[in-house]
């Protein structure tokens, strides 16, 4: 499972409806596998890739059952009556939409319309399956459970996956690999530990966690903070010269913890404050 | 169970894929195909016609030359008989475009935003208004306001008043009761997208229901009125069926009667009816450009999130009196013209009027019995009308589907073509196809479609069809997501497979509208059927015209009953079934899929 991650407008969905042969790039190779399916000479259409997508929207055709969804591309492959009738079993039965197979779209809920695109991917057995940012229409409690059941699936059948996100917590929860991605080009492209551990720039730092980024100097393994009066930090192994400190906000302490930092003390006065629940942050003045 | 997947199967690589090869001329294939129709139906009569302008001695019968000159439209120009043409149309366009927008707009508001009784049927008088044929509207009022008609003999109607009612005021008046419905569409739609929280906010900002119409609702109806009000004066401009019946009576020259009379009465004059059509595509594309700019300067941009349905206004007793001035409208533009029309199909002489001795069935015995003349006219043209829209609708919706994966550009090339070419009048058109098919060496001699054949007049009556057809297909197709035809595309299906089963079933009752609409408009089009007569016989609508011209109205009136019977009539056998086929397939209350059409 890839996931390429990244601001709207970084590039995202162009990349994969350009793998997806729904676009054609301006230049360039794509390969699947070994074979070229896109260059400037020769151009392997759509439909013929064996690409399975997951979108944005679904994409159910309206007029088509359940069943009627899942078996009209295998019915345009001249697949075997016997062998459709297995496939939309078995695609049924792992999505637990068996129940459900004479219905139209407009009869079922947003997630169990989910559960059905995948279930048309999983039916046509694709080299590899896209997702478009697949749980963006649904509210944030079934899209958690979504999440969870649509990983469990796509593992258990062994499914190659590209997916599309703009939440870095998704793409951190699903992805065995990351891309991010900023104006259409890859920035890293790492497992999610390596990304959110050492990440490649200051882009990619501030995009994947609301890391804070400080600029300074690095000089003997220490690194001082530009502009500001603070004690310098030990860095061991950074390069001299210019660079930034990412600070993850889970290892920023309050000053009184450590009282040799008493300068970086907590405001006297708070003026604002936002949060979750869970975490929360102050702004606030050093007066009385 | 783990399935194997294609990858793990070793599907890529071993599958034997060939690479399509896509040299530039197959890329272009689709995109050229497109232009190509686009030139042969509407692009090519109509350069002739600017050719013919500039060039008078092209289609000369003997000695033909390629010389430019610019003495047809000189002469053309100072020809006192073509000024006072030009000034009249200029002069009967601004008038009806004027009022026409008052009585349009009007309605639109009373029908939209006020509580009256029977909303509904009066909301579809509009759309039966729009659909009956102009020059049959015009036919009707000559029979109800000539000095022995209908409303003389009843006494309703002042001596003074007739007199005046064939010229400019006439004109205006049937004008203006023929066209308001393209006024109330526009304004209609336009007033549909105000949602009720702008009038919310101006009342909670103390704002009286005057000064919301005034301040909030005026302005921002602004650009839908002054469009209203562009695109009826191009109406006006380019109709046929008043110039050809009332204006032709009362000698009211206007631009497009003289183009077909210098195309068609002896001695024939391409070189004028040409100055004449450039003069009249001159002015409808002034007007065209001026849309355009309007458009682009004056559409205001609703800030809004969602707009809700604005409310109605409650009249209390007044909606009667609202209720009436809307019958009123009813009664003028549809019920009185059809009933002079049915009356006069029922009677045997205008002179005797309504007298009980006087109601025959002789004229649509003749209308309807097999072998007659009108019989065989109102055949040819039911038939011509089914054989069109079945061509314009088929080729709309392929020209669509191909248009759906072409650039965001081809598709707003190919959209402003056809609007473009809805504003071109059908008798600059028509005069096009003679000079194609009847002057240009390679056309003159090609078996099919052929000068003077059946075939020919089914391909103008497409032409003139398939912008409309387009227009309706396009915009369906545009509310479906992109995403279904992709998904199709990516589950291994063919471009026509896609068509048959993703796109065409999803919006089967906009191409179904569009069959219907162009079978309507065709069995009624007079500006081809007077320009292409084929050999074999001319279509109903010139020979309605003919007969009333002859003063065989009787007759006349009970051709144009028994086809707008017969093409209402088939109308609505198949278009109220399908869309209660079509809403029982799907279940209501349960919120849509993607790519719903709404």
């Amino acid at each position: 499972m890839v996931s390429l991650l990244g601001p709207s407008g970084s590039g995202k969905t162009t990349l994969l409806r350009s793998i997806a042969g729904l676009i054609d790039p301006d230049r360039g190779t794509i390969r699947l596998g070994e074979r070229v399916v896109w260059s400037e000479k020769s151009v392997l259409p759509a439909e013929k890739r064996r690409i399975g997508m997951v979108f944005q929207d679904y994409a159910l055709w309206p007029h088509m059952t359940v069943a009627g969804n899942l078996s009209f591309g295998l019915r345009a492959r001249r697949l075997a009556e016997p062998e459709i009738a297995a496939r939309l079993g078995h695609a049924l039965e792992v999505t637990r939409l068996a129940p459900y197979r004479d219905r139209y779209p407009s009869e079922l809920s947003g997630g169990q319309q989910q559960r059905v695109a995948i279930a048309r991917c999983l039916a046509a057995r694709p080299a590899l399956m896209l997702f478009d940012e697949p749980l963006s229409n649904l509210d944030a409690a079934l899209r958690e459970d979504m999440r969870i059941e649509m990983m469990e699936l796509v593992r258990r059948e062994a499914a190659t996956v590209i997916y599309v996100t703009h939440d870095q917590a998704e793409a951190m929860a699903v992805s065995d690999r990351i891309a991010v991605m900023r104006d259409g080009r890859i920035a890293q492209f790492d497992t999610p530990r390596a990304i959110y551990e050492q990440p490649a720039d200051s882009f990619v730092a501030g995009f994947i966690g609301g890391f804070s980024v400080v600029p300074g100097t690095v000089r003997d393994g220490l690194f001082s903070v530009r502009g500001a009066a603070a004690d310098s930090l030990s860095t061991p192994g950074a390069r001299p010269g210019d660079g930034m400190l990412v600070v993850r906000p889970e290892d920023a302490r309050p000053a009184e913890a450590r009282k040799k930092h008493a300068r970086l003390a907590m405001p006297k006065q708070i003026e604002s404050r936002t949060g979750d629940g869970e975490r929360w942050v102050f702004w606030g003045g050093q007066k009385n | 169970m783990v399935q194997k997947f294609d990858a793990a199967a070793g599907g890529i690589g071993a599958s034997g894929w060939a690479l399509r090869r896509l040299p530039a001329l197959a890329r272009l294939g689709g995109p050229l195909a497109v232009y190509a129709v686009f030139a042969l139906l509407i692009g090519l009569p109509l350069a002739l016609v600017l050719l013919q302008a500039v060039m008078p001695g092209l289609f000369a019968a003997d000695g033909a030359q390629a010389l430019l000159s610019a003495e047809p439209l000189v002469r053309t120009l100072s020809s006192p008989a073509v000024a006072g043409s030009i000034q009249h149309s200029l002069e009967l366009g601004l008038l009806a475009a004027f009022t026409t927008t008052v009585l349009g707009g009007a309605f639109a508001i009373l029908v939209q935003r006020c509580d009256i009784p029977l909303r509904g049927a009066i909301s579809l008088v509009p759309w039966l208004v729009f659909l009956t044929p102009s020059y049959l509207k015009a036919l009707a009022w000559v029979l109800l306001m000539s000095s022995g008609g209908y409303l003389a003999q009843l006494g309703l109607l002042p001596p003074s008043l007739g007199a005046s009612f064939f010229g400019l005021a006439g004109l205006v008046f049937v004008h203006t009761l023929s066209l308001f419905p393209l006024a109330a569409f526009i304004i209609g739609s336009a007033l549909a997208g105000l949602g009720a929280e702008l009038e919310d906010a101006a009342r909670l900002s103390g704002a009286g229901p005057l000064r919301i119409w005034l301040r909030v609702n005026g302005p921002l109806l602004a650009p839908a009125i002054v469009l209203s009000f562009i695109a009826t004066f191009a109406e006006v401009l380019s109709d046929f069926g008043l110039a050809s019946t009332i204006a032709r009576m009362s000698s009211f020259g206007v631009l497009t009667y003289g183009i077909y009379a210098a195309a068609s009465d002896y001695p024939v004059d391409f070189p004028a009816a040409g100055a004449q059509a450039l003069v009249l595509l001159a002015l409808v594309l002034l007007v065209v450009v001026a849309d355009r700019l309007l458009r682009r300067r004056a559409d205001p941009h609703l800030i809004s999130g969602r707009a809700r349905p604005a409310r109605r206004y409650q009249l209390g007793a007044w909606r009667w009196l609202v209720f009436a001035m809307a019958l009123l409208v009813a009664f003028l533009a549809l019920i009185l013209p059809l009933g002079a029309i049915a009356a006069r199909a029922l009677t045997s002489t205008l002179g005797h009027g309504l007298e009980p001795g006087n109601f025959t069935l002789v004229n649509l015995d003749a209308a309807l019995s097999l072998d007659t003349p009108a019989n065989d006219g109102l055949m040819r043209s039911l038939f011509y009308a089914g054989l069109t829209a079945i061509i314009a609708s088929t080729l709309a919706l392929l020209l669509s589907a191909r248009l759906d994966r072409s650039s965001a550009v081809m598709r707003t090339a190919v959209l402003g073509l056809s609007l473009g070419a809805v504003a071109i009048p059908g008798i600059v058109l028509g005069f096009g196809y003679i000079l194609v098919w009847n002057r240009l060496p390679g056309f003159r001699d090609w078996p099919f479609p052929h000068y003077g054949d059946g075939s020919l007049l089914v391909m103008g009556y497409v032409a003139a069809a398939l912008p409309y057809c387009l227009v309706v297909i396009l915009s369906a197709i545009g509310q479906l997501a992109p995403s279904l035809t992709d998904a199709a595309r990516l589950s291994g299906v063919g471009a026509i497979r896609r068509l048959i089963s993703v796109t065409l079933p999803l919006i089967l009752l906009s191409v179904v509208t569009a069959f219907l609409l162009t079978f309507i408009r065709t069995v009624f089009e007079l500006p081809m059927s007077q320009m292409l007569i084929p050999q074999s016989g001319p279509p109903a609508p010139t020979l309605i015209l003919k007969l009333f011209s002859h003063d065989r109205d009787g007759l006349a009136c009970a051709m144009a009953l028994a086809a707008m019977a017969a093409a209402g009539g088939a109308a609505a056998l198949i278009w109220y079934p399908l869309k209660r086929i079509i809403a029982f397939g799907r279940p209501e209350g349960i919120p849509a899929a993607s790519g719903e059409p709404s």
